[in-house]
């Protein structure tokens, strides 16, 4: 192919005789066979720098033992399992019933639940948003619940949901650690800031937390329940544990009372992290996800002390074909040539008809369960209005754009 | 669950049929109500918020789903899957994500498991997996993945599904939900509205 090219571009630049030089040859470049695609250069154009973006772990190192060296006791185990005449029966009838707490345990203990809960915070973007390109693995396993009303707890593991309505109070927070070690709880949500971008919201900031009994720590900031604002969609709740290498002075970013002044609740996790990286260590995770109910409205006006902001997801506009003198009729006249009208008109439209049959200081009329079997209209009038007049009442199409 | 999805038979289909031209968009940004300044929180509000959780649009369901080709011989067209992997020393169950990174697993490799089992691929192992996958993804706000394997009862893979679905994991993942057209007939319910 390469050689055909090349002697027909040697044909058509009058050199057909010569020998094919190899200057020639180097500007047509590699057969299309051998050569990079476009895509591929644009790849490698656009690839980062491996230096920049390369992710470092800032997090304790494993204190997990290798499989190798538990390979005999393990196996010794296995051979245990197997010849268990009573295991083998109650696999065979199919009654063996493996308990998932017990499971859960020993989950946590051998160390692939950090290897999962890195996975799954990975997932979710966590070390991304607070860390930026540093990551840990969560070593010590952080037992998180908010107690309610009846005594239940709702847990908080890794993303599972929970209602602002559950998390009115600051949750049971436990874990395993010796008694004159002291560590640092922070929980932020980097998803519901409502004037930055890439910033986070500080609910609950506890410091010097000797052993594992968090209520004995300094209050930093005063845990504030999530409010997640209507159509937002669902925030994370970050849950992060630091070890700390000795006791840490945090009068600069303590703050008294219930702090409700949004503005001084921003806060960035790797802010607050570098200057203080050789006294903390990221310790331990736990993280959950919430979305609106109706509770939040309630923290907005008694707590926060302001209106409650409700945001709508910008769905991008359908395409609207241009329009033309004479459309096919598929489709009804009314309907083609409101796709073309001012949205306004048509609401206003809308609104002078409901006002006609309506008094807008009385309470409104109940809605009928079958509308139009109420209706009647005179056959005299063109079906197009009828049907018009038949879909406002039954609330389909335009007319909800006006209400 | 608060939220539900009511959608109209028609409304379903077409969007459907425009998923790919609709939604381009991957931010999930909001435009908002004007605001008055009454304290000072009230100050400064951004029109436009924007939800960094990568998983927000998916769990709205407005998130794209793959289309995949015509030719794929799996489908492609999901956010989380549930794939079960079998050899002769272990049954893994994986949640793979689209993007393609298995996400939760479990499997009778795992000692925990393995230790209370007779045999790693017998029928207490597949109900064990089957429970251990559900819960591992509950816990990870993992409701519902695509599955698609054909299977028929009585058989291992029947066994292992219906433990998963007796913990709570939903084998069915909400379809995309598109904005109607203006002139769609039926009352346009979103799946995050509080229906009361």
């Amino acid at each position: 192919m390469s050689s055909r090219l090349l002697s027909v571009t040697q044909k058509a630049l009058g050199f057909s005789t010569l020998q094919p030089s190899r200057s020639l040859i180097r500007m047509l470049g590699a057969p299309p066979e051998k050569a990079r695609s476009l895509k591929q250069k644009i790849e490698e154009y656009n690839r980062p720098d491996e230096e920049v973006v390369r992710r470092v772990d800032i997090g304790l190192p494993s204190g997990r033992v290798s499989d190798r060296t538990l390979a005999s006791e393990r196996s010794k185990v296995l051979a245990k399992v197997k010849n268990d005449p009573e295991m083998e029966r109650l696999a065979r009838e199919q009654k063996l019933n493996v308990p998932l707490e017990t499971i859960e345990q020993g989950w946590k203990e051998s160390g692939s639940a950090s290897q999962h809960l890195k996975t799954i915070a990975d997932h979710y973007g966590i070390f991304e948003h607070l860390f930026g390109y540093a990551y840990f693995f969560p070593r010590v396993m952080l037992d998180v619940g908010f107690v309610q009303k009846d005594e239940s707890i709702v847990p908080v593991y890794r993303g599972n949901f929970v209602k602002p309505i559950e998390a009115t109070k600051a949750p049971e927070v436990n874990f395993e650690s010796d008694k004159d070690s002291l560590w640092t709880l922070i929980l932020t949500n980097p998803d519901g800031h409502l004037t930055e971008e890439n910033a986070e919201y500080v609910h609950w900031f506890m410091g010097n937390i000797p052993g594992n009994d968090v209520s004995k720590g300094e209050v930093v900031y005063e845990y504030l329940r999530p409010f997640p604002p209507s159509g937002t969609g669902y925030h994370r709740l970050v849950f992060i544990l630091y070890k700390q290498e000795g006791k840490i002075d945090y009068s600069s970013l303590k703050k008294a009372g219930p702090c409700t002044d949004l503005t001084l609740r921003t806060f960035s996790t790797l802010e607050f992290y570098k200057p203080r990286q050789d006294l903390l260590t990221p310790a331990g995770l736990a993280f959950c996800q919430t979305d609106y109910d109706y509770s939040v409205k309630k923290t907005f006006h008694e707590i926060l002390g302001m209106k409650e902001p409700k945001f709508e997801y910008d769905f991008p506009e359908h395409y609207v074909k241009e329009q033309i003198w004479y459309p096919s009729n598929s489709q009804s006249f009314d309907v083609y040539l409101d796709r073309y009208r001012d949205p306004c008109e048509i609401n206003k439209e809308f609104i002078v008809d409901r006002l006609k049959t309506t008094n807008p200081f009385q309470k409104e009329k109940k809605k009928l369960k079958y509308p139009l079997v109420h209706l009647h209209l005179d056959r005299s009038i063109p079906s197009w209005i009828r049907r018009r007049r038949g879909w406002a009442e039954m609330g389909w199409g335009m007319v909800n754009e006006s209400k | 669950m608060t939220t539900s999805l009511q959608l109209s038979g028609r409304a379903l289909q077409r969007h459907a049929q425009n998923v790919m031209c609709l939604f381009s968009r991957q931010s999930s940004s909001a435009s908002s109500a004007p605001v008055s300044t009454k304290s000072n929180n009230d100050a400064l509000i951004r029109p436009v918020f924007h939800n960094r959780n990568p998983r927000n649009l998916e769990l709205m369901t407005i998130a794209q789903k793959p289309e995949g080709y015509h030719l794929d011989r799996f489908n492609v067209s999901y956010w989380h899957k549930l794939v079960i992997t079998v050899s002769q020393s272990k049954v893994s169950a994986d949640i793979v994500h689209n993007n393609g990174s298995s996400v939760v697993s479990a499997s009778t490799g795992e000692f925990g498991i393995r230790k209370f089992l007779y045999r790693p691929t017998d029928v207490s192992a597949y109900k064990t997996i089957g429970k251990v996958i559900a819960q591992r993804s509950l816990e990870s706000g993992i409701n519902s993945v695509f599955f698609d394997l054909e299977y028929e009862e009585g058989t291992k893979l029947a066994f292992l599904m219906e433990e998963a679905m007796k913990i709570g994991l939903s084998l069915e993942e909400a379809p995309v939900y598109t904005k109607p057209f203006r002139h769609t007939r039926g009352v346009p319910t979103k799946p995050w509205d509080i229906v009361v």
